[in-house]
């Protein structure tokens, strides 16, 4: 339902369908029947039949509690966080007395001594009191936990941001200067340029977590490389090794590109002769292996920042593949190699 | 006037140059692509002006101004860069002006005009700004000699030997002498050099080992040149750690 999904921040209620759901609902109610239990020994000796009779009836109220709120979950979601908390500890209680009142009755069936009088006696009143304060702690717990993941997947999210919109600024000044300088004396190239800069633009604005082709990430690739082969000329040599079919492999969008920036940056850059910017891809037992690699300057250019960046691309990978994804640098002695490796669906 | 244009990118150039050459009364005598041609150029063209770009290979416009500063009449420098915001917070102070990338004609045309109206005295005061701050480590060692400013890349300086006044630099090239410290060059270039002696510094990367001289002192081998180099009492069991870490 749509309005489900409008509303993801009161989606705090866990799913307690699921059959480790029900395994922590029952050790947890055990645990709190064993807790009644000690406490009562303060006040009258430890009972293994007592021990019995309150973890029959604590599992009891656990489960069909669980049942009732793993029914009523969507409905109970589409609820503030402090609604559907107050609307689970209610459905908790009432629960509670109901299967205390129909305890009292088996009770007295099974004794054979009918009392009229004890249906609404105090240890009812009890038995709703607890269930409402275990039932509230549970809820704080779900909705701290909640938070927690919140703001997890926030700090993951800024990082994928910064990431994506990563085009230095340094690139971006650096192709409106060469668009100026290209405009008098070749306006077609500088044509090509606003063109290939705009779709890179483009494709950094675009909604994170996007998933592309390998061959619009290629393609993304050489636009950049055209503008920067513009600003360096003969210094920039880029050799392409692309031995996988690009059209039918996915990879998030803009995961090869920042790397070129940062060999480009890097690596070649402060080579007054310039270099050689290798980048290859192949396939080894169902695993995509993507490489870039570039000459290493004297005194080793790659840095915090860079380990930075390779942590993202980490991120961005293990949450679109899952964890057999390798994000790995491999200095040389004269060469920097970036290799990403994961699973091809 | 004459301006020397420095940018390693040839359309950077190209552009800077055009629009220089539309502005009267002044042209382009000279263009390098880093900041060691920049000081070639700058000795053999003698400019008024540099155009300098911050990032180049080999060596940056910081660098080469803090160099340029050391000519007889040095030129009047205006930086220009794409995006440099912290380069151009520190160092605003040592150009005569700095200019953002694309640069405007406007821009460049009230820049050029500011370096005219500047004499040499102002000028020379903007450059010492430049070399009394030593912001990072320098790529090269320049010197003045009969020949002009020389560099000396600091990669292949075997040794800074101190005498009196001065303090000679020593590369596979040969010899020049500048008027710096031992201690101002410690403090800079520690992670390259080790001290073997009170009048000595030594590049760890040329030693090729320490050994006992006739005389009962020790001494080291450096790689390219025959020399040997006493060693202080003091500095052996510092050195031999060293050497034992390498």
């Amino acid at each position: 339902m749509a309005a489900a999904d409008d509303q993801p921040n009161s989606s705090f209620l866990p799913d307690l369908c699921s059959t480790r759901a029900v395994l922590v609902v029952v050790v947890v109610a055990e645990l709190m029947a064993l807790v009644i239990n000690l406490v009562a020994t303060y006040y009258s000796d430890f009972s293994m039949g007592r021990l019995a009779i309150t973890s029959l009836f604590v599992q009891w109220v656990g489960l069909t509690s669980a049942a009732l709120v793993c029914q009523l979950r969507p409905r109970l979601n589409r609820l503030a966080p402090a609604g559907a908390a107050v609307a689970v500890v209610l459905l908790v209680v009432i629960d509670t007395l109901l299967f205390s009142v129909v305890a009292a009755l088996v009770m007295s069936w099974v004794t054979g001594n009918l009392m009229p009088g004890s249906l609404w006696s105090m240890e009812i009143l009890v038995n709703g009191l607890i269930a409402a304060i275990i039932a509230g702690l549970v809820m704080r717990y779900f909705y701290v936990q909640e938070q927690l993941r919140q703001k997890g997947q926030a700090e993951l999210q800024a990082r994928i941001q910064a990431l994506q919109s990563r085009i230095r600024p340094h690139f971006l000044f650096n192709s409106m200067n060469i668009i100026a300088s290209l405009i008098a004396v070749d306006p077609d190239a500088a044509e090509k340029v606003v063109e290939d800069l705009s779709v890179l633009f483009r494709a950094s604005l675009k909604n994170i977590g996007n998933e592309a082709t390998l061959d619009e990430e290629l393609e993304l690739c050489r636009r950049y490389i055209h503008i920067e082969q513009l600003r360096m000329g003969e210094r920039l040599q880029v050799e392409w090794d692309i031995r996988v079919e690009a059209k039918s492999v996915m990879i998030p969008l803009l995961t090869l590109q920042p790397l070129l920036e940062n060999a480009i940056y890097h690596g070649i850059q402060p080579l007054t002769a310039g270099g050689v910017v290798t980048i290859r891809a192949f396939e080894e037992n169902g695993v995509l292996v993507l490489s870039v690699s570039n000459p290493k300057p004297e005194g080793g250019g790659h840095h915090q920042g860079n380990r930075m960046a390779l942590e993202n691309i980490r991120h961005r990978l293990e949450a679109l593949y899952g964890d057999e994804v390798a994000v790995e640098s491999r200095p040389q002695q004269k060469e920097y190699e970036i290799e990403i490796r994961y699973p091809l669906q | 006037m004459r301006v020397l244009v420095c940018d390693d990118e040839q359309l950077a150039r190209d552009r800077l140059k055009r629009l220089v050459e539309k502005t009267d009364g002044v042209e382009v005598v000279a263009e390098a692509a880093n900041g060691r041609e920049a000081i070639e150029q700058a000795q053999a063209t003698r400019p008024d002006v540099i155009l300098m770009d911050i990032r180049m290979p080999e060596m940056d416009g910081m660098e080469a101004a803090e160099h340029l500063s050391k000519m007889d009449n040095p030129p009047a420098l205006i930086f220009c860069t794409a995006y440099d915001e912290h380069a151009l917070q520190a160092f605003k102070v040592h150009a005569v002006d700095y200019l953002l990338k694309p640069v405007s004609a406007d821009d460049l045309a009230v820049a050029l005009g500011k370096a005219r109206t500047l004499n040499r005295v102002q000028l020379a005061e903007i450059g010492k700004e430049v070399s009394e701050e030593k912001p990072r480590r320098r790529g090269h060692i320049s010197a003045r000699t009969h020949r002009g400013l020389e560099l000396v890349p600091v990669d292949e300086v075997r040794y800074f030997l101190a005498d009196q006044k001065y303090v000679t630099v020593c590369s596979g090239e040969g010899e020049v002498l500048i008027d710096e410290t031992l201690k101002e060059l410690e403090t800079e270039f520690g992670d390259q050099f080790v001290r073997i002696h009170r009048n000595a510094l030594v590049a760890l990367k040329f030693i090729e080992g320490m050994e006992m001289a006739t005389a009962g002192h020790h001494q080291v081998r450096l790689r390219g040149i025959d020399e040997r180099l006493t060693v202080s009492r003091r500095h052996v069991a510092g050195l031999r750690r060293v050497l034992q870490n390498l």
